[in-house]
């Protein structure tokens, strides 16, 4: 049924760091991330604890190696959802870390619309010359050197015709906070 | 035996196929009297049929089966009498005259019986009356099988006749209270006739006869069902009326089949509001059974029910099991179980009386959820019963260690809903009982269930108590340390991903521990990591990796402290030296720190003694009194000392995870403003890159973690950062495969050329990797496949230093290299991946002409 109102749905999550850092998802995300609801199911990496997990949620699951998961998964992926190439890394190998000039080397490089990566454990949902980067930010709010506080996170995309929807969602405290965006090829 | 036993199975089968066959043929006549109105003649076919149930020579089953038989020709009879009523030609009285001519006793009584269910039906005499007549008739037959099967045909047939609360025969026909006495009646009747079965016949067939009374049991517990299907019998008449008979029955009967059997009885049929009004009197009946009865199974079962009773009052209802569940419940089975214990100490088994307490344990952890008092109760009844004097040599057997293992796991399961698994006081001492693999298990049960609480560990007292709980996960056991290592490596495909898997539980629980006082947090971590450390290195590679990190978040949260001590402690100064001269600039963030808290220490952290923070500390104490903040114990330097010895401990094992390890913490110290610490950190990383690393996958891995780190650094003095990006592109350059070390030194220009205009902007050193990289590639070329994936790569980099605004980089190296690809790109075989690369490389193209870099068609 979700199908048939918001296109093709894809979970895009990533940098669980469980057990490293973190002993769960929390449990406010687990209830939400329920099986037959999603289509595609992205992930950028460090989440090997989670992939069979994931496996249960949707039939396509993409996963990339990240910089602790010592090269189980291809380091890159390009998925071709829809009107739309997406490429997916976990961005450890992009310096310096998340910034958007060497993102949009990347981004070139896999030739894609949307580039997807993570690493730096905060969510983003940026354009740059008419292409989409986007960062689901870590689903457990793993530790980072790079922020003091991680928000756990994780981005839902919603794909129809020459459309995506970016549903970003954040837990804030107690709170699950949806911050909805658009955009169109 | 089995010669005689066959034939006379035999003859069984004959005998039964000849009485069929009479039964049948005397029902044809039978119904054909009855056709013709002839009611002497049927009922002259009736006894004849009625007199094959006299045999003494059948089995129950055969007995059985010839008593459907027949009681489907008598049911034509019924019909029959009343009809005769009906039309007037008989009534009721005169035929329940007629039918006692019959002159043998059995076929008698079961026309009797068929007559008085009819007479009862015409309600011209009181039911009461006639079910009083019938079951006293019924005492005609003294034979246990043929009574047996009488007095059920007797139930059966008034099943709908009693005047029972609602029904048509009440009032005239009497109450609920008669409707009562004669079911007891022929209950206690029947279960006279059944327990008498035992006591007929030689002693050497007792084996057989048992089997025989097992077989017959139900007619006996029918009686009950009727009594449970009673509208009249509410909780005060059950209480009063019903169960002290059949309690008196149960006991006086002093049978050891009829006793569990009855008692099972009436805890099947009977509700649990019943059951629980009439707790007391029905576990004392429990503690005066036959010796050779097994308690523990009727009390199991009584437990059972109630617990599953108010699993579903709570499942429907939210909360109000625990309201329905009287308290003493669990006082009164404990009694009994402790009455029990007493009594008969040493005629129980260990193994029986471990499985009692489970079943009381499961019952109070249902009716009475987070009741730990009574959970620490079971354990010290179990305990009792273990410790011996002189203390037990033997270990339990496997049937005992099962059943304490179950008493161990009951409350750890998550419909427990104990969140105080730390709270049970004798788990410790009991699970020792256990063989090491069972303790493993039960291990297992406590992490998944602290997990699944998840509430936080907050002293060190509570995670000694957990660690001293799972200890078979921390450790090699035993039975592990004779040879357990060619043990691991025999069945590894078991054993292996068992542990892994069990560790990556264990390594959660880092994650529990909390405090407010860094100190107290620090302390938490000290305890967790002796107890990690003594796993050995297979598991420490699971449950050290989580302290490391958790240590560095606390290391950020001592320096935050340290800080605003700092900061505190500057303004003082200020107010102190408030002279007419402006106060010192204000310090920036991070220096004064440095200065004032860590100034002496900062050059050599690795050498502090144990007691060196503490030393430190002392200055700082003397302004504890006018300072708010109170200084930590244990600074961020001795954080990051903890760290470093962890990873330091783990780096031969595992170089790259350390690697990454060990960046990550230099990552954290630079943050905190500890320059020679990020230093060392990183240092350490490179020693392993340079000694250990197993494979140029790993090295390129690692790699990128160094150029990302030193990107992200901000303390290194110029030098330093010199030394580290120097030797970084040193190591990408001598990379095992052509193509990498293409790629990687590109990516080391990147080192050169900070985005902070403030921090090293080297463009000469940009260049160079670039053009080296451009070598390195060169050296790739074959005529067949020029590397122009590398080319356009490295031209990539190129445009990204051109925007960045490195004037070394000038547009005629990218129109040089732009000229290189066109060259070489239309000569391109037709490969897999040309798509994708013409692709790149026109998104390159773009990109150059869209920042107007040089001049393109």
């Amino acid at each position: 049924m979700a199908g048939k109102d918001f296109g093709e749905l894809v979970l895009v999550l990533g940098d669980a760091h469980i057990p490293h850092r973190a002993a769960f998802i929390p449990e406010k995300f687990q209830r939400m991330l329920v099986p037959n609801k999603m289509q595609h199911v992205i992930c950028t990496g460090n989440s090997k604890d989670q992939y069979e997990g994931l496996r249960t949620l949707a039939p396509n699951v993409h996963m990339v190696s990240g910089d602790l998961d010592e090269g189980s998964f291809p380091e890159s992926k390009v998925v071709q959802i829809g009107q739309f190439r997406i490429g997916v890394m976990h961005g450890h190998q992009i310096a310096p870390w998340g910034d958007p000039h060497s993102l949009g080397m990347f981004q070139r490089r896999l030739d894609v619309d949307i580039l997807i990566t993570g690493h730096t454990h905060k969510n983003e949902v940026n354009e740059f010359d008419g292409k989409w980067f986007i960062n689901p930010g870590s689903i457990t709010g793993a530790y980072s050197s790079l922020h003091a506080d991680v928000t756990p996170s994780f981005i839902l995309l919603a794909i129809q015709g020459n459309k995506v929807v970016t549903y970003v969602y954040q837990l804030l405290g107690d709170t699950v906070d949806v911050s909805k965006s658009e955009f169109q090829k | 035996m089995a010669a005689p036993g066959s034939s006379d199975l035999d003859n069984q089968e004959a005998y039964l196929k000849e009485a069929t066959r009479k039964v049948k043929e005397q029902g044809f006549f039978m119904k054909r009297c009855m056709d013709s109105s002839d009611l002497k003649g049927a009922l002259n076919h009736a006894s004849d049929m009625l007199r094959e149930l006299r045999t003494g020579v059948l089995t129950p089953r055969n007995y059985y089966e010839l008593h459907m038989k027949t009681l489907d020709e008598l049911h034509h009879l019924d019909d029959f009498f009343g009809q005769l009523c009906k039309d007037g030609t008989k009534t009721a009285s005169e035929l329940y005259e007629q039918v006692q001519a019959c002159g043998d006793v059995l076929p008698r009584l079961y026309l009797l019986i068929t007559v008085g269910a009819t007479y009862i039906e015409t309600r011209q005499a009181p039911a009461k009356d006639i079910l009083n007549d019938l079951v006293e008739m019924a005492k005609g037959v003294q034979h246990p099988m043929r009574g047996l099967f009488l007095r059920n045909y007797l139930s059966h047939a008034c099943r709908d006749k009693l005047p029972d609360t609602g029904s048509k025969f009440e009032g005239q026909g009497g109450d609920v209270s008669h409707a009562v006495d004669f079911v007891l009646r022929n209950f206690s009747e029947t279960n006279r006739l059944w327990v008498r079965m035992q006591n007929q016949g030689p002693s050497k067939e007792r084996k057989r006869r048992e089997k025989e009374r097992q077989d017959l049991r139900i007619l006996v517990g029918t009686n009950l069902v009727r009594l449970s299907q009673l509208e009249g019998v509410d909780v005060e008449r059950y209480v009063q009326a019903v169960l002290p008979k059949l309690l008196e029955q149960v006991v006086n009967c002093k049978d050891s089949i009829a006793q569990p059997y009855l008692l099972d009885c009436i805890i099947q049929v009977f509700p649990d509001e019943f059951h629980l009004a009439t707790l007391d009197s029905f576990l004392e009946t429990c503690t005066q059974l036959r010796d050779k009865v097994n308690v523990r199974v009727i009390l199991e079962a009584m437990m059972k029910r109630l617990a599953a009773g108010a699993r579903d009052a709570q499942s429907s209802s939210s909360g109000e099991a625990v309201a329905r569940t009287p308290p003493k419940a669990f006082a009164a089975f404990n009694s009994c179980v402790t009455k029990l214990l007493e009594e008969k100490k040493g005629a129980i088994e260990l193994a029986e009386l471990l499985r009692l307490q489970a079943a009381l344990l499961e019952f109070a952890l249902e009716c009475y959820p987070g009741r730990l008092d009574y959970v620490n109760h079971c354990f010290g009844t179990c305990a009792a019963v273990l410790r011996q004097d002189p203390p037990r040599t033997e270990p339990l057997d496997d049937t005992e260690a099962e059943q304490l293992e179950r008493v161990l796991a009951l409350p750890l399961a998550p419909s427990g809903g104990l969140g105080g698994v730390l709270e049970l006081t004798l788990f410790g001492e009991l699970v020792e009982y256990l063989p090491w693999r069972r303790r493993r298990d039960v291990s297992l049960g406590v992490v998944r269930a602290v997990l699944g609480a998840g509430e936080p560990l907050d002293s060190v007292e509570s995670v000694e108590k957990l660690f001293s709980m799972i200890g078979p996960l921390l450790r090699d056991g035993p039975d592990d340390a004779t040879g357990g290592q060619q043990q691991k490596s025999s069945a590894t495909s078991d054993a292996v991903p068992d542990e892994a898997t069990e560790q990556l539980l264990v390594a959660r629980l880092s994650h529990l521990f909390q405090h407010d006082d860094t100190d107290a947090l620090f302390r938490i971590f000290g305890a967790a990591r002796r107890h990690f450390g003594q796993g050995g290195i297979d598991r420490v590679r699971y449950t050290l990796v989580p302290l490391v990190f958790r240590a560095l978040a606390l290391a950020r949260a001592v320096r935050a402290v340290e800080t605003k001590i700092a900061e505190q402690q500057a303004e003082e100064q200020a107010e102190e030296n408030k002279k007419p001269a402006e106060e010192p600039p204000p310090p920036t963030e991070k220096e004064p720190a440095e200065k004032t808290t860590d100034g002496e220490e900062e050059e050599a952290p690795e050498e502090e003694e144990e007691e060196a923070p503490a030393a430190a500390e002392a200055p700082a104490a003397t302004t504890e009194e006018r300072t708010t903040i109170k200084p930590p114990q244990y600074s961020s330097r001795k954080v990051f000392q903890f760290v470093h010895e962890i990873v330091t401990a783990m780096a031969g094992s595992f170089p790259s995870l350390s690697l990454n390890l060990f960046l990550q913490c230099a990552q954290e110290a630079d943050k905190c403003g500890f320059k020679a610490i990020a230093y060392e950190f990183v240092s350490q990383a490179f020693i392993i890159y340079e000694d250990e690393l197993p494979d140029s996958k790993a090295q390129l891995r690692a790699l990128h973690s160094m150029v990302g780190s030193l990107l992200l650094s901000r303390g290194f003095d110029d030098s330093d950062y010199d030394a580290l990006a120097t030797k970084t592109t040193q190591y990408a350059a001598k990379l095992l495969k052509k193509p990498d070390q293409c790629r990687m030194v590109a990516t080391c220009s990147l080192l050169f050329w900070s985005d902070d205009p403030s921090r090293v902007r080297d463009g000469r050193r940009v260049l160079e990797c670039l053009q080296r990289s451009l070598k390195i590639a060169d050296a790739c070329m074959t005529s067949s496949s020029p590397p122009i994936h590398l080319f356009v790569e490295i031209l990539d980099h190129y445009v990204a230093h051109f925007e960045k605004k490195n004037p070394m980089i000038t547009p005629k190296y990218i129109q040089g290299l732009v000229a290189l690809i066109n060259e070489h790109i239309d000569n391109m075989d037709r490969v897999d991946g040309r798509a994708d690369l013409e692709a790149h490389y026109r998104n390159t193209l773009a990109r150059i002409k869209a920042k107007e870099i040089i001049p393109l068609p």
